[in-house]
Parts: structure tokens; sequence; C-alpha cells
């Protein structure tokens, strides 16, 4: 295939093809970059809500900042929590499946996003995993009974008595 | 590969050689395993104060006692009987040989090696374990050598398998471990020292890497060029050149450089993680790349010393690695400009995500750019090279199976989304992965559509006029089968033909004179018959058929009957006969008794 193209109907046209499929991609590539570099952070939702409560406490938990998680944990939660959730980085992003709210208690399904560190050749890979928080009404504050495993913080010898 | 001869007599001998040999197999195995065990005892005598370990040693007794005797005297039956050709050509006994070499080897080098990299430690070294296997091992790697390059019965069966296996087990060891060595030498260069605390000196670590590397290009060395592995011209060499050299030293390469993009595309816009992590895949990317870069160099240029084949192979291989690798990060910056579009609860990692697409693009492209040379591509028929098409197919095939199984899932989650309450942030957050790859499977589908219709466009315009003109020939061929391998010959007038069923027969009556076809003069009108005396001449057997398909085909031309009779050979001999379509001439003539070889579609 070291021969140059003949410059006939038929061998030219796999070049269009190509120049076609070169600017899809640059183009993909110019809007993607675009997009990403200039959104900013996600949208805060309203801290009255259930889905406001996870999305500070999970926040917080990817930042690493425990007490401000454990401030989204009821008391039950806290006395069952045995530490945070070692062996794995944290997730790389969280994403809101559906809010079920009930009177007194609420269930939050979440998207749970982790992504491998390295890359090699076919790029960087994610894994998706689905979970629901359980969240209570205390005080009439919600606050989080059951957070999913990957999201698990807390300190694990809690000092209260 | 060399091919075995058939063996004298059939299955008794067959089945006697294959109980003789996995019995030998078995017997070296234990033999060395009870062997290996009691010398590791007298070894630990020195430093042992008290031994109470008797099973392990009843066992290491009953498999030396009672295995060791036995392998000998079955082996010595064995080679008793391999003073006959025949025995040596079998394939059980090639079989048996490779299988214990290969075995012996591998064994003997990582405990030699293990032995050698215990020193390197703060503690005390494990070596008698390491050194009765080695020691023991090593003679039986011995052993099989000196039976394999025997002067009086030399076993030439396999013999490129054994080298073979042998430069790859050296080339994967040596080249794993110098990417180790060196990757642990260059994270101490860029990222300091970072373990708090560490009970051995840093530099432990590449010393052993090192011995390992040193042991396997050892092995690579000679099995490759003292056994002379590279000199083999069989077809194994190659799909080995092309499957280590090139297939997994490329993709090793590729992701090493992808990953070191990657790497210093997020030190620029991404320090979403601490620097020390950031940093912490670099020199095991820059020592993969280095390493992988060099293997894949020396295959490269090792292949195209071989035939053209070999090098038309490890250039689509090539290709073929670098076009996944760009294919995947166009997949993958899709995935993150959607990722971009949906807001999190929590997290967003899109910036990450998009610098590793960019970055395998931006390593798979060029490579793929200069090993398929988009902008020069065949524009004439004769211009297309053999395995292109298959190359083409292959690609439109996977991406067409991405495709399909991204499309499933895409489906799944539209239709979970449709049954359900699932918020429409979250579907397109799901279904963003198979979307990229969606994308990227059309993209390299449609293109290899075209490429592969625009070569039919091209073939089918070449193709001879007289195509599907002529629908069966009576070859009767009386060139020396030696000279002219009449299946071939068939074959190449049926190619030559646009795919004319091709009879063969064979004449029986002059014998094949032994008259090479390739002496003949080159004139391609040499149809009717002009018997002239021409001079024998030993010649590459390949050149003869070529030489009598283009003069067959040459006579072939302006013939417009639908079936002909050909008379080739013996010499120059050829005579084209065209035959009336009646249908009594239709099928072979009854009651003939040489054999017939038909070939063509």
């Amino acid at each position: 295939m070291d021969e140059p193209a003949a410059p006939d109907r038929t061998a030219r046209r796999p070049d269009r093809i190509l120049l076609a499929l070169v600017g899809v991609v640059v183009v993909l590539v110019v809007v993607a970059l675009a997009v990403v570099f200039t959104r900013g952070g996600p949208a805060p939702l309203d801290e009255a809500s259930p889905a406001g409560v996870v999305q500070r406490y999970s926040k917080a938990v990817i930042d690493d900042d425990i007490p401000a998680a454990e401030s989204f944990l009821t008391e039950g939660a806290k006395s069952r929590c045995s530490g945070a959730y070692f062996g794995e980085p944290r997730p790389a992003r969280v994403v809101l499946i559906s809010t079920t709210e009930r009177a007194d208690s609420a269930t939050v399904r979440v998207s749970i996003v982790h992504s491998s560190q390295g890359g090699g050749p076919f790029g960087p890979s994610e894994y998706e995993t689905e979970d629901a928080f359980s969240l209570l009404k205390v005080n009439g504050q919600w606050m989080i009974d059951q957070p999913p495993y990957p999201l698990m913080a807390c300190i694990v010898a809690p000092v209260k008595r | 590969m060399t091919t075995p001869a058939a063996a004298p007599a059939g299955g008794p001998a067959t089945l006697r050689r294959l109980i003789l040999y996995v019995l030998l197999f078995a017997l070296v195995v234990i033999a060395a395993s009870g062997l290996s065990g009691l010398l590791e005892r007298l070894f630990r005598t020195t430093s042992v104060l008290a031994a109470g370990d008797v099973t392990g040693l009843a066992l290491s007794l009953a498999f030396t006692l009672i295995g060791g005797p036995l392998a000998l005297l079955l082996w010595w039956f064995a080679w008793r009987r391999l003073d006959d050709q025949a025995e040596r050509r079998a394939p059980g006994w090639g079989l048996y040989l490779t299988g214990m070499y290969a075995v012996s080897l591998v064994i003997a080098t990582t405990a030699l090696l293990n032995l050698a990299a215990s020193f390197i430690d703060t503690q005390e070294s494990q070596w008698p374990s390491a050194l009765a296997n080695g020691v023991v091992w090593a003679v039986i790697w011995w052993w099989h050598r000196w039976m394999w390059k025997h002067p009086g019965k030399p076993s030439s069966h396999l013999e490129d398998v054994r080298a073979v296996v042998g430069s790859v087990f050296g080339l994967l060891v040596g080249a794993g471990a110098a990417i180790a060595a060196l990757s642990a030498l260059l994270d101490v260069a860029i990222r300091g020292f970072t373990a708090t605390a560490s009970l051995e000196p840093w530099w432990f670590d590449v010393i052993r890497s090192l011995i390992w590397a040193a042991g396997g290009a050892v092995v690579w060395w000679w099995h490759w060029f003292r056994e002379g592995g590279r000199r083999f011209l069989s077809g194994l060499v190659d799909v080995t050149i092309i499957t280590v050299g090139i297939f997994v030293a490329g993709i090793t390469a590729l992701g090493g450089l992808g990953v070191v993009l990657f790497v210093l595309l997020r030190l620029a816009f991404d320090r979403s993680d601490p620097l020390n992590s950031l940093l912490e895949p670099l020199a095991p990317a820059v020592a993969a790349a280095v390493i992988g870069a060099l293997v894949w160099r020396y295959h490269r240029t090792a292949s195209v010393q071989r035939s053209p084949q070999t090098r038309r192979g490890s250039l689509l291989v090539t290709s073929a690695v670098a076009l996944a690798a760009a294919a995947s990060g166009v997949g993958v910056v899709v995935n993150a400009l959607l990722a971009a579009a949906v807001s999190p609860l929590a997290g967003s990692a899109t910036r990450t995500l998009l610098l590793g697409g960019i970055s395998s693009l931006a390593v798979g492209s060029p490579v793929w750019w200069l090993a398929w040379k988009p902008r020069h591509q065949p524009g004439t028929a004769a211009g297309i090279p053999p395995g292109r098409r298959v190359y083409l197919v292959a690609f439109f095939g996977v991406s067409a199976v991405v495709a399909l199984v991204t499309l499933l899932v895409i489906g799944y989650r539209l239709f979970e989304f449709l049954l359900g309450d699932i918020s429409g942030g979250s579907l397109l957050d799901r279904i963003r992965g198979p979307l990229g790859l969606l994308v990227a499977a059309g993209l390299v589908a449609g293109y290899h559509f075209a490429l592969w219709r625009h070569d039919r466009t091209l073939l089918a315009a070449a193709a001879p006029a007289h195509k599907r003109v002529i629908e069966r020939i009576t070859l009767i061929s009386g060139y020396p089968a030696d000279a002219v391998d009449p299946e071939a010959l068939a074959r190449g007038i049926t190619a030559a033909t646009g795919g004319a069923r091709v009879t063969t027969w064979l004449r029986a009556d002059d014998g094949g004179t032994g008259l090479s076809p390739s002496s003949l003069p080159l004139s391609p009108a040499a149809s009717p018959a002009v018997p002239s005396p021409t001079v024998p001449s030993p010649t590459v057997p390949s050149r003869g058929v070529e030489d009598a398909i283009r003069q067959v085909s040459a006579a072939l031309e302006g013939i417009t009957a639908q079936q002909v009779l050909v008379l080739a050979g013996p010499g120059s001999r050829l005579e084209v006969i065209a035959l009336a379509a009646t249908p009594a001439a239709a099928g072979p003539p009854g009651g003939a008794r040489t054999p017939a070889i038909t070939t063509g579609g």
C-alpha cells in the first residue's frame, strides 16, 4: 500500500470518508474539551430534601471530610458504623437515580461510579454500581440511617458514650 | 515446523509410543521431585536442630527410590529404540522431548534466578529449596538437550518449537523484569523515597529485578541466537514474532506511552489528586514504554528480513493495536463529553476521564497513521496486498459486534428508564460508556466498510474479461510431481481463469520424465505442442508452478468454449483443446482409474 492513490473517482472516495472521520474526531475532542473545562461543580440541591442531604453527605465523604459526613448520620447509623470504607479509593462520582419520599423515611437510589487508576492503551476504565441510602426524619430534619457500603464514613471508635 | 514422517506401523505403534512417553514424562517428574526433596534436606542438615517431618522424607525417598530407577529403566528402553530413524521422527518422541525440555527449562531457570535473587535480601536467604530444585531440573534440562543434539541420534522433529518456547520464555521473563527494574529505579528518581520506613535499601529491589532480567536475557539469547530460533523459516517462528514481538510488545509500549501522556496532561490540567499519587503510575509507564518499544523495534526489524507475508502481518498487527487504542480514546472522549452534561450529586472526575481519552487517542492515532498509511491506499487491484481484505473484514466484524453489545446495553437502560422512576440524568450517566464505544465502533466500522467496498470495486474492475467464460477445465499434467505440484497448478489455473472448475489428471504413460517446466523458454505463446529437448534443471518448485500457470493461462487467452481440455507437460508440451458443450462431456470420463483432483469454485 505504498503506491499513491490513483486520481480516479473510485480511489478518491475513501479519502473523503477519511477526512470526514478525522473531522468528526477533531470536533468531538474540541467540544468535549470546551464543555468539560467550562463546566462548574455539581448543582446544589435543596438541603431540606432527602437528595440534598445525600448530596452533601456524599460530597463530604469524597472529600474525606469525616466529621462533616458524620453530621448527616443518625445516632443509630453512627453506632452501627464500623469505620470508613478502606481498601479501595473513594468513588469518583455519585449520580442520583431516584428518590422515594414517605412521611418519616425516604430511600434515595444512587449510581456510584468508580474509576480505576492508570489507563493503559485503551484509556481509563470506569465501573458503576447501584445502591440506596435509607433516610429517617429526625426532628424535622432528614438524616441518613444507612449509607451504601462504598460511601460509609465515620470515626471508628466514637468518643461519645 | 518440521513435519513428522508417517510412522511405519499404524495404530499399535502410536499407542505404544503414547503410553511409553506419557509414563516416562510422569516418572521423570516424580523422580525429579523426590531427588530435589532429598537434596533440600541435605542442604538443610547443617542448620536444622531437630527434624520431625517423617512424612515428607518418606515421600521423597519413595519418589526417588521407586521413580528414579523406573524412569532410568524406561528411558534406557526408549533410548535403545531411538536408533531407528522412524522412531526418532515419530510425533510422540518429539512431543515428549519438547514438553520435558520446556518444563525443565522453566523450572530450572526460575529456581536458579530465585536463588540468585534471594541473596539480595536483609533476611536470611532461603536457598536450600531453590538450589535443590535448580540443580535437579538443570541436570534434566541438560540431559534432554543432550538427547536433542545427540550426534548419533539427532531429533530434529519439533526442534523449532523447542527453540521458540525457550526464546519466548526468556523474552517474557527478561522484558518483564527489565520493566520492573527500570520502574523501581525511575520511581525513586521521580518521587523520591516514598516509604516512610523500610527494611531494606531501595536498590535491593532494582538489583533483584536486574538479576531476573539478566537471566531471562541469557535464556532468550541462547535459544534465539545459539540454538538458531531466528533462523527457522517456519510459520511458528513468524507467528511468534508477530504475536509476542509485535502484538504484546506493541500493546506494552503504547500503553506505557498513553499513561505517560495521561500523567503529564493531568499534571498540567487536573491536579485533583495529591501530587504523590498523581505521579505514581509514571515510572512503570515510562519503563513499559521504553522496554516495549525496544522489543517491538527489534522484532519489527527481524520481520522485515523475513518473508513479505511476515512483514505485512507485523504491519497490520501494529496498525490494529494502534487503531484499537485510538478508537477507544474516541469512545472515552464521547463518554467524558456526556458525563459533563450530567450534574452528579457529588464528585466529578470528568476532566480525568477526558484527559485519559485524549492521551489514548493522541498515542494511538499517529502510530496507526504511520502503519496503515491512510493517504496511500491501493488505487489498483494489483496494489491490494494479501491479508488486507482479511484485516478489513476482521475490523468491520469486531466493531459490528461491539456496536451490537453496546446497543443492547443502551436499549436495556432506555427501557428501564421508560418503565421505572429513574431520573433522566442517571440514564445519561449510565449509558455514556456504551454510547462512547458505539460512536467509536461506528466510525471504525464505517471506515473499514468503505475501504472494503472500494477494494471490491477495484478487484471487480480488474477481473479478466474472459472470467466465467470457461466453466470447466480438464487438465492432464505430465509434469513430474516434484517439479510442479498438480494441486498448486490447478489452483493457479482456477485463479487465472476467474474461478473455472479444474479437474486434474496425472499422466501415467510417460511416468513424468523429470523435465522441469521452469527450464522452458518463457514465451507465453507456447500453445501448440512443440516438443523441444530441454535440459533438466533443479529449481525451486514454486517457480516451476508459476511458469506452468503463466503458460497455461496464456494459452487459455481468447478461448471462448465453456469446457477446455489442457494437456500440459512433460517439458514444454502444452496443448489446449476447446470442447463442445454436450451434456455427455460435462462429467469426467466414466471408468477412469487414475485419481483426479478437482479444485475451483
